[in-house]
C-alpha cells in the first residue's frame, strides 16, 4: 500500500527545494559597515558585496582622508591651508583633485553671481560658529572683512596647476563642497569594484550605489528642521536610486547661547554680500543631484538665495532637483521630485 | 481525491507541520527583535556595552574622552541620553533620547557615538540627510 518509492522522492524533492530556497537568501552578497570620523563629521558606509568588502570600505576611507588632507582649512599642510596662507604673495601648486575642486567651485560661484563664494573664509573664521570660541562679532569687524570675500580674486593656472588669492588676508573655504566631492569619490570606488548597492552618509551628505538588495528604492528622510520643536526626526521621505541628496539648513550648527537669549539664530552659512548668517526666509534646502558634489554646491547656493531665487537657479543650471521649507514651513519642490518626495511631517504644507 | 495516495497525505502533513515551525519561529524572533543594547564608541573603539530591560535601573556613564573632555551619558528601559558634555556646541545633548535600534547620538569635538543595537524593526526609512 504505502509506495515508499514515491515518498523517498517526495522528500528528496522537499529537502532540494528548502536547501535551494534557504540558499537563495545567503548567495552573494552581505551587509559590510565602516564608521569614520573624517571631514570635520561623522561618516558611516552601508555596501552590499562580497567578502573583500571590507577592504573596499578600508580603500575609500584612505581616500576621504586623503581629500581631508588636501582639502581642509585646518590642517596646516593642506593645499588649501598653503594657498591662504600665501594669499597676496605666490600662486601655490596644489594635488589635481585640489584644483578640480576649487574649479567646480567657482564655476557655482560664478553661475550663482557670488552667492556662493569660496572666498568666504575670513568671515566664516570671524563667526567661529564651528569653532572653540563662536561669538557675534560687532558690524564694523564684518565690514572691515568684506572688501576680502570675492571669487574673482582667485586666478587659477590650469598649466601650472596653481592657485593664487590676490590679496593679503584672503582666505578660501570648501567646506561647502569637499565633502561633495568625497562622496563622489566614495561612489567611484565602490562601483569601480563591483559595488551595485550602498548607502553613504557623510555628515548627512547622502548617496545611495544602485537600488536596495531587496530591489526597491532607497528611502532617504529629509531632517525635520524643527525637529526639538515638532518630535519627528524627518519630514519627508524621498525615494532614490543611485543619487545623492545633501542638505543645508539653519538648525545644525548655530549659536545656542544666543539663540536662547535673544531668539536669533546664527547659523554656519554665511551670505558673502553681507557676512552674517543667510536670512532669505528659508530654514533648510535638500538638493536631489547625480553628482555629490553638485548637490552639495547647490544646497548652499539655493540656501542662500531663497526658495524663489533658488528654485528659478535650479532651473537655470540644470545640475540638480531640490526642496524648499521655509520659516513658515511651507514646502517648495521641483517638479522633477514630486513623484519621489513624500510630506511625511504633519505641520508641512506644499506650497502652490 | 480517489488516487491519493499514503505518501501524498505525508506530504500534506508534513508541509503542513514545516509552515506551523516556521510560524511560530518568526513569532518568536520577532519578539527577540525587542532585545536592544546601548554601544558606546570613543575614536571608533567600543568603550561599554549596556543592555536594555524593561525596569532596568537607571544607569549614568561617564565617557571619558581625554584632555578633560567629557560626555554623561544616561540610560533607562526608555533609551539613552547624553545628560552632559564638556563640548562647545552641545549637539549631542540636542540630539534627546534615542531608543530605537539602529539610531545613534554622535559628539563630533569629543569623537563619541552612542547607538543602539538590536533588530531594526519596520523602519519606513533608511537614513536621514542634514
Amino acid at each position: 500500500m504505502i509506495d515508499l518509492k514515491l515518498f523517498k522522492k517526495y522528500i528528496l524533492m522537499f529537502l532540494v527545494i528548502s536547501i535551494g530556497l534557504l540558499g537563495c537568501s545567503q548567495i552573494g552578497t552581505k551587509e559590510y559597515k565602516k564608521s569614520i570620523f573624517a571631514l570635520n563629521t561623522y561618516i558611516t558606509l552601508t555596501a552590499y558585496g562580497g567578502k573583500n568588502t571590507p577592504d573596499i570600505l578600508d580603500e575609500v576611507t584612505e581616500r576621504i582622508v586623503e581629500i581631508e588632507n588636501r582639502m581642509s582649512t585646518e590642517i596646516a599642510t593642506s593645499d588649501v591651508a598653503l594657498i591662504n596662507k600665501n594669499a597676496g604673495k605666490v600662486p601655490v601648486e596644489v594635488h589635481d583633485d585640489t584644483f578640480y575642486v576649487i574649479e567646480r567651485a567657482l564655476w557655482y560661484c560664478d553661475m550663482s553671481d557670488g552667492a556662493f563664494d569660496i572666498t568666504i573664509y575670513p568671515i566664516v573664521k570671524l563667526w567661529d560658529i564651528t569653532g572653540d570660541n563662536p561669538r557675534v562679532p560687532d558690524k564694523e569687524e564684518i565690514e572691515a572683512l568684506l572688501p576680502l570675500v570675492d571669487y574673482r580674486q582667485v586666478i587659477l593656472d590650469r598649466d601650472e596647476k596653481t592657485v593664487f588669492l590676490s590679496k593679503a588676508g584672503m582666505g578660501i573655504d570648501l567646506g561647502a563642497i569637499a565633502k561633495g566631492y568625497a562622496t563622489d569619490e566614495a561612489v567611484r570606488i565602490l562601483k569601480e569594484n563591483g559595488i551595485e548597492h550602498a548607502l553613504l552618509n557623510l555628515g548627512g551628505n547622502i548617496a545611495v550605489i544602485g537600488d536596495k538588495p531587496d530591489g526597491t528604492p532607497w528611502r532617504i528622510g529629509v531632517r525635520d528642521p524643527r525637529e526639538e520643536e515638532t518630535g519627528e526626526e524627518y519630514m519627508a521621505i524621498a525615494e532614490l536610486q543611485d543619487t545623492s541628496i545633501v542638505s543645508s539648513g539653519d538648525y545644525e550648527r548655530f549659536l545656542k547661547a544666543e539663540y536662547e537669549k535673544t531668539g536669533v539664530r546664527y547659523h554656519h552659512i554665511f551670505d558673502p554680500r553681507t557676512g552674517y548668517p543667510a536670512d532669505v526666509g528659508l530654514m533648510a534646502t535638500s538638493i536631489v543631484a547625480d553628482h555629490s558634489i553638485d548637490a552639495d554646491a547647490l544646497s548652499t547656493c539655493v540656501f542662500i538665495m531663497g526658495a524663489d531665487r533658488g528654485m528659478d537657479f535650479l532651473a537655470k543650471v540644470q545640475k540638480g532637483n531640490g526642496i524648499c521649507i521655509d520659516k513658515d514651513k511651507y514646502v517648495y519642490i521641483s517638479s522633477k521630485l514630486e513623484d519621489i518626495i513624500e510630506i511625511t511631517g504633519g505641520e508641512y504644507r506644499l506650497s502652490k | 481525491m480517489k488516487n491519493l495516495k499514503i505518501g501524498d497525505i505525508l506530504i500534506y502533513i508534513l508541509l503542513g507541520l514545516f509552515a506551523l515551525v516556521g510560524f511560530i519561529g518568526m513569532k518568536s524572533m520577532a519578539t527577540m527583535g525587542g532585545r536592544r543594547t546601548v554601544v558606546v564608541l570613543l575614536d571608533g573603539r567600543e568603550i561599554e556595552r549596556v543592555p536594555i530591560s524593561s525596569n532596568m535601573e537607571a544607569r549614568e556613564i561617564y565617557i571619558d574622552a581625554g584632555y578633560g573632555n567629557y560626555n554623561i551619558l544616561n540610560i533607562t528601559d526608555e533609551g539613552a541620553k547624553i545628560v552632559k558634555a564638556s563640548c562647545s556646541d552641545g549637539l549631542c545633548m540636542r540630539q534627546g533620547r534615542i531608543d530605537n535600534p539602529g539610531q545613534s547620538i554622535v559628539c563630533l569635538p569629543n569623537k563619541v557615538v552612542v547607538k543602539i543595537l538590536g533588530e531594526e524593526g519596520d523602519s519606513p526609512i533608511d537614513d536621514v540627510t542634514y
